[in-house]
């Protein structure tokens, strides 16, 4: 029993004698050298009850992006990201420049899985974040695939890993506006995605990678710089302000075709502009189960149940739409 | 039975260094001491993430302004009175620029990261010549520049060989140090440089979390601070400066913190009050003249100028 004592009197010395500050075993320095460099609690002097660091820390501090683990927070990406040992300032540049942070994946998105986990994480609030699309933990090394060299969870290229999430874009792939299109202009190899969407590179709608027409309702300058041949193209009146799905689903019930509408800024919103997207989607020329004749119109209306039209236009558009765009009026 | 008595001797002093360094270390919590300061005046027209600041001769107030791809230039009462460069690969223009330095002549020296290569400015703005940034064949990529005191010498820190490079004024390559690692004058992401009176060169060393200190013909004297959150400790240290006292001031851009040494490097404040520390948003770029100290704020995009207490 008095052994005993004696080795835990030891034992208790050595760890009292032996302060924080001096260099810890080996194993905990690489540890705290691969780790601590993001995760900051690893650090000894920031955990425990009785540290007193210069600037106290939390695990799961509450970011606009939700709450999570604090090795993944914009802040803890930008301490590297900043100029002095990666350069990835445009991302921060004017407040954040990317994906939308801090959302929700909508009951469209179906993230998959990878090993019984979701292969693009949220944080811990559900919500995506930096870490949803990249990730530290990928080593990067000289001639590394792409997704290795930015950290990504899956390649850009083709449009990897945007379809990843975004199936329902994926019908894009090999239609006229995707690589090849004959209007195509100044088309580099970015992948099927890259070559109208920049994720950090653009301060622009819909993170939009090109140059934009002229147009007066702001969604429309996308479409403009190559639809540009028509010099007084049809818009609909920029002053109408019309609602979203979102706003009509909740007054009316079910509506079944979505036409998004855009703030003067381009951005979809809850009430806003009609522009080209709000009928046009150019991502579903080929999806799956439309009807022949709307194949290569990428009208988003498959059917016309309470199209957003006949709210202002009457039950007359309804007919006047039809028309216009059956393939036999057509012809 | 002796054996016993003599374990008994020993068990109770053992017990008793046991709680009396227990109560030690409880009591003597590494305090932090702080040295108060107040903001006197704050730069921010248009800033978009700025990395470093610099002092002219005339008292003008450089801060590189990178996400705008130049270099904003502020008199001595904040005005903004001017603007270095534009985005772009021509003479006289700027890719991605992180660190400046100013020579004692007013000349203003640009790390040009993006074009790989140094602009050099005059004291009123005008564009004087480039110096392209090689040491064997390799094309480096600048993160800071510090001129000497007589003009003749350029120090470099360079982000993709790990190194301090050293050129002539016309730039030609002198001599280089360092390399990628963790051993004494090896570097990970070498980033803010200062010179001291001596000429010597104080290098941030961002992933070791340290500042090292060579003589001009690179041979290391000093090396302090490690990873950790402690007094004397960095996590993400940025900015460096130097007061004419000879205190070094390091930024820590993670923390928000900023930490006062003395020469030999032992800690001597943490910027505070009442032994809270300031916290600054993003601190970077640090420059010292006078009792002021300036610290570039990169992600709220302003650089502070603090009046400093008067230091012991």
């Amino acid at each position: 029993m008095s052994h005993i004592r004696i080795v835990l009197s030891v034992l208790c010395v050595a760890l009292v004698v032996v302060p924080s500050s001096n260099p810890p075993l080996a194993e905990e320095a690489a540890d705290m050298f691969e780790c601590g460099v993001c995760h900051v609690l690893r650090i000894r002097d920031f955990k425990g009850r009785r540290a007193n660091p210069i600037v106290p820390v939390v695990e799961y501090p509450e970011e606009p992006t939700g709450t999570q683990d604090i090795a993944s927070t914009s802040g803890m990406c930008l301490s590297c990201h900043d100029g002095f040992v990666e350069d990835s300032r445009d991302i921060w540049k004017d407040g954040y420049r990317g994906h939308r942070l801090g959302i929700v994946p909508s009951e469209h998105i179906s993230v998959p899985e990878l090993g019984g986990s979701p292969e693009f994480p949220m944080n811990d609030d559900g919500k995506m974040y930096c870490g949803t699309c990249h990730s530290a933990h990928l080593n990067e090394s000289e001639g590394a695939p792409e997704k290795v060299n930015l950290f990504m969870r899956a390649s850009s290229a083709g449009g990897q890993i945007c379809q990843a999430c975004h199936q329902d874009k994926a019908a894009i792939a090999d239609s006229v506006h995707d690589k090849g299109s004959r209007r195509s202009k100044d088309f580099e190899a970015r992948g099927t995605c890259g070559y109208c969407h920049a994720p950090h590179a653009s301060d622009k709608p819909l993170m939009w990678a090109r140059e934009q027409g002229q147009a007066t309702i702001a969604v429309n300058t996308l479409c403009r710089d190559c639809h540009d041949d028509d010099p007084d193209p049809a818009e609909h009146p920029a002053d109408v302000i019309a609602w979203s799905q979102q706003v009509r689903k909740s007054i009316r019930g079910n509506s079944a075709a979505e036409m998004p509408v855009f703030n003067e800024q381009g951005h979809a919103a809850r009430v806003g502009q009609i522009g080209c997207p709000t009928c046009h989607n150019l991502h579903q020329e080929r999806a799956d189960g439309r009807p022949e004749h709307l194949q290569g119109l990428f009208l988003r209306m498959p059917e016309l149940v309470q199209p957003l039209c006949a709210d202002c236009h009457g039950p007359d558009s309804i007919f006047l739409y039809k028309f216009f765009h059956s393939p036999a009026s057509r012809r | 039975m002796t054996s016993k008595r003599k374990l008994n001797q020993v068990k109770v002093p053992a017990m008793l260094v046991c709680a009396a360094l227990i109560l030690c270390r409880v009591v003597m919590a590494q305090d932090i001491v702080t040295t108060a300061h107040k903001t006197s005046m704050e730069l921010g027209a248009a800033l978009s993430m700025p990395s470093d600041v610099g002092i002219g001769k005339d008292g003008r107030i450089y801060v590189v302004d990178g996400g705008n791809h130049q270099v904003a230039v502020f008199d001595d009462l904040g005005a903004r009175v001017a603007t270095l460069g534009a985005r772009g690969s021509e003479e006289g223009q700027l890719e991605s620029p992180v660190g400046l330095g100013v020579s004692r002549k007013g000349e203003v020296y640009v790390a040009d990261k993006g074009n790989q290569r140094l602009q050099v400015f005059s004291a009123d703005g005008r564009f004087r010549r480039e110096i392209a940034l090689q040491e064997n064949g390799e094309e480096a990529d600048p993160v800071d520049v510090a001129v000497s005191a007589n003009g003749k010498e350029l120090y470099v820190s360079v982000n993709n060989s790990h190194r301090i490079l050293v050129f002539s004024a016309e730039g030609k390559y002198l001599r280089g140090w360092g390399g990628e690692g963790e051993d004494p004058g090896m570097f990970r992401y070498p980033a803010t440089i200062a010179l001291d009176e001596d000429g010597n060169v104080l290098v941030v060393d961002v992933l070791n979390q340290r500042v090292q200190k060579f003589d001009p013909e690179g041979n290391l004297l000093l090396s302090f601070g490690k990873m950790g959150g402690k007094p004397g400790t960095f996590f993400r240290p940025k900015g460096i400066a130097l007061d004419s006292a000879g205190r070094i001031y390091v930024s820590d851009s993670y923390l928000g913190a900023i930490q006062v040494f003395d020469a030999a490097g032992e800690p001597l404040y943490v910027l505070g009050e009442g032994g809270e520390t300031t916290v600054f948003d993003t601190p970077v770029g640090l420059a010292a003249d006078g009792s002021r100290l300036l610290v570039v704020q990169m992600l709220v995009g302003n650089v502070l100028v603090l009046e400093m207490e008067p230091l012991p």
